[in-house]
């Protein structure tokens, strides 16, 4: 019998590779868990107090209690460490529901951790562990008054009734899908069905989700390498995820080889290229870019040495820069690299009171990074860098065109 | 008008500031209609404003509690006053329960006690009225269900007034006791959850990239690549790479 001390080491070892940062969470402070979040005398609430990430002295973020419910489980994922062939699967052990929410509420009355993120290993059938998963977010809510944030792992094959139980109690639910196709999915997958077990599940999700149930949203989460598929493919599903089932997040976990599983001696997916696709589903989510632009060509990956942003703006340098920051529009300011969302927000605030910028120093005041944005503007029609210069400085001239 | 407010209440928490009178502050800001304004004309009044509250939001998260029944207790270091913002937040963390936090750096704590406690009627003068080696403890403000007090420089929080409190509110009861106890425990138990989420770095990929092992760098990014030798400290001082995209 394993003590807690032990589940929560073996379990929360098991979790890791979930993805499940909660910066989009936050979605407006109105929209904290609502059926418990008015009531007096519930212990806490995400958005008053803000769903924050706990970055520790050497980075780390250990914001939410990231743990599985059981990592028996009977799928067969390439990938996996739960997996049925791994050869060298971690010792067993599963958290009863009422040990499970006692253990997260000692946590949160300490203030270690901000939420719950909880998903499972599968073992026979969906609907128990569901069930079990259910019981305890159950106990969360109505037994200790818990009116934080709670996000939860839709397990493939559950049932629909076990989608809207959790989403009763869930401010974020996900499903990962692991990959952009039911081709790719079969490379790293024996026992997954692409369209029964994972985009059934999400159009169900997509349902309990558009009756504005769930505060936080839907997630799902793609393995990067591992498989064949292209930046091209899995930005393309992002795309679709975003406008058909209207997520909040798409997250890209870098495939790594997981010892004596069978793709123990694939090579493992350079973070960069994680870090790649994250920066161009950030152009696509938040800057609203085009995704012809955002796209690379088919059959191709994000190329590593320069970030998709920086990457546009040299190829379509002839026909869109040098941007006038005092007349320039705020689509034109928003694909300047080094001008963001905020700070291209600032800049047409100023010039509507009728002010004008006159120097490099006022945009960085702005929170401009000159650095990358100089060769792109001209301030009063006055260039501050060359291109080819800037370029080559940075050792990226290969992309001049 | 309430962005710049909220700027200047900052600023006036950032223990540079506190040398000064209240109105220089004002004076500083004077003049300014936006915050972008204020942003271009004393962009000083503005990191100082960031400091505090990026102090504030970092407390918030590092602070750790130890609860006894049903009230938490735990201490902290900042040089700028910021005692009733993380006395807030933990109000309507924990609304159920009674927190008191504590300013090391600056000996200023609060109290928060929730709404139909039976303790809030006599919380003051049970604060007020608790005799210290060093003196009575002084009230400083009561502000929005929030009581900040200071205590007389030579108590101790930890060992004597905290101790002091907790004998009054459960006096004999073993389980508070048992509590601390637990204590070290927890910790283990912490550590051994905490030590599972190492892959969470990726979050922060500069900063994983300049923690990682040398040999998983090379792994990772390549020998010749530019971020690989940043790291290892080969290129020229001054010039940019691609970890400054």
């Amino acid at each position: 019998m394993n003590s807690v001390l032990q589940k929560v080491s073996i379990l929360g070892s098991s979790a890791r590779y979930d993805i499940c940062t909660s910066s989009s969470a936050t979605i407006s402070h109105r929209q904290c868990y609502r059926q418990y979040s008015s009531k007096k005398g519930f212990l806490g609430a995400s958005l008053p107090a803000g769903c924050c990430h706990v970055y520790s002295a050497d980075g780390r973020c250990v914001s939410l209690f990231k743990v599985l419910l059981t990592n028996s489980c009977s799928n067969d994922c390439f990938y996996c460490q739960n997996a049925t062939s791994c050869q060298a699967r971690s010792k067993k052990a599963a958290f009863t529901p009422a040990e499970l929410a006692n253990t997260f509420i000692q946590y949160y009355l300490r203030n270690y951790v901000e939420g719950l993120f909880l998903s499972s290993g599968i073992t026979g059938d969906p609907g128990i562990v569901m069930g079990d998963m259910i019981e305890t977010a159950r106990l969360l809510r109505e037994k200790y008054q818990f009116a934080g944030y709670i996000h939860m792992k839709v397990l493939p094959g559950s049932s629909l009734s076990d989608v809207r139980a959790l989403a009763e109690y869930a401010d974020r639910i996900s499903l990962n899908m692991e990959a952009p196709s039911r081709v790719h999915l079969a490379e790293i997958s024996s026992t997954k069905d692409f369209n029964s077990d994972l985009m059934t599940r999400l159009m169900w999700m997509h349902g309990v989700d558009s009756n504005r149930a769930l505060p936080a949203g839907m997630t799902t989460q793609v393995i990067v390498g591992g498989n064949a598929a292209t930046d091209h493919e899995i930005l393309q599903n992002t795309c679709r995820m975003y406008s058909a089932f209207k997520l909040k997040r798409v997250y890209y976990s870098a495939f790594y080889p997981v010892k004596g599983s069978p793709l123990e001696h694939v090579d493992p997916a350079p973070l960069l290229r994680e870090h790649r696709l994250y920066q161009a589903d950030w152009l696509l989510r938040c800057y609203k870019f085009d995704k012809k632009d955002v796209l690379p060509p088919k059959g191709t990956n994000l190329p590593l040495d320069i970030d998709p942003k920086t990457s546009l703006a040299m190829r379509q340098f002839t026909s869109r820069f040098p941007v006038e920051v005092n007349d320039a529009s705020l689509d034109e300011l928003l694909h300047v690299p080094g001008i963001g969302p905020r700070s291209a927000r600032r800049i047409i605030a100023l010039r509507k009171k009728g002010m004008k910028i006159e120097k490099e120093a006022s945009l960085r005041a702005l929170g401009v990074v000159m650095k990358r944005a100089l060769p792109f503007i001209s301030i009063n029609s006055a260039r501050h860098a060359r291109l080819d210069e800037w370029a080559r400085h940075n050792k990226i001239e290969a992309h001049v065109q | 008008m309430k962005a710049i407010e909220k700027v200047i209440s900052h600023a006036r928490r950032h223990q540079d500031m506190l040398r000064f009178p209240a109105s220089r502050v004002e004076r500083m800001a004077a003049g300014c209609k936006t915050i972008d304004e204020l942003r271009l004309k004393c962009p000083d009044l503005l990191k100082k404003a960031r400091a505090v509250e990026i102090e504030a939001y970092k407390i918030k998260g590092y602070m750790r509690l130890v609860p006894f029944k049903t009230l938490l207790a735990g201490t902290y270091k900042s040089r700028h006053v910021i005692s009733d913002l993380v006395g807030l937040h933990f109000k309507k963390r924990y609304p159920a329960c009674s927190v008191i936090t504590w300013n090391e750096a600056r000996r200023d704590g609060c109290v928060s006690v929730p709404e139909r406690s039976p303790h809030i009627a006599g919380i003051r003068d049970l604060i007020e009225s608790l005799p210290f080696e060093g003196g009575f403890a002084s009230d400083v403000l009561i502000r929005g269900g929030l009581y900040l007090f200071q205590l007389p420089p030579t108590t101790s929080f930890a060992d004597e007034f905290l101790h002091r409190v907790i004998e009054l509110l459960f006096p004999g009861d073993p389980a508070v006791a048992a509590y601390v106890h637990d204590k070290r425990e927890f910790e283990a138990q912490w550590a051994a959850f905490y030590d599972t989420q190492v892959i969470e770095s990726r979050v922060n990929y500069k900063r994983a990239i300049a923690l990682m092992g040398k040999r998983q760098l090379l792994d990772q990014v390549g020998a010749g690549s530019i971020e690989a030798q940043r790291v290892l400290k080969k290129v020229p001082k001054g010039c940019k790479t691609l970890l400054d995209f």
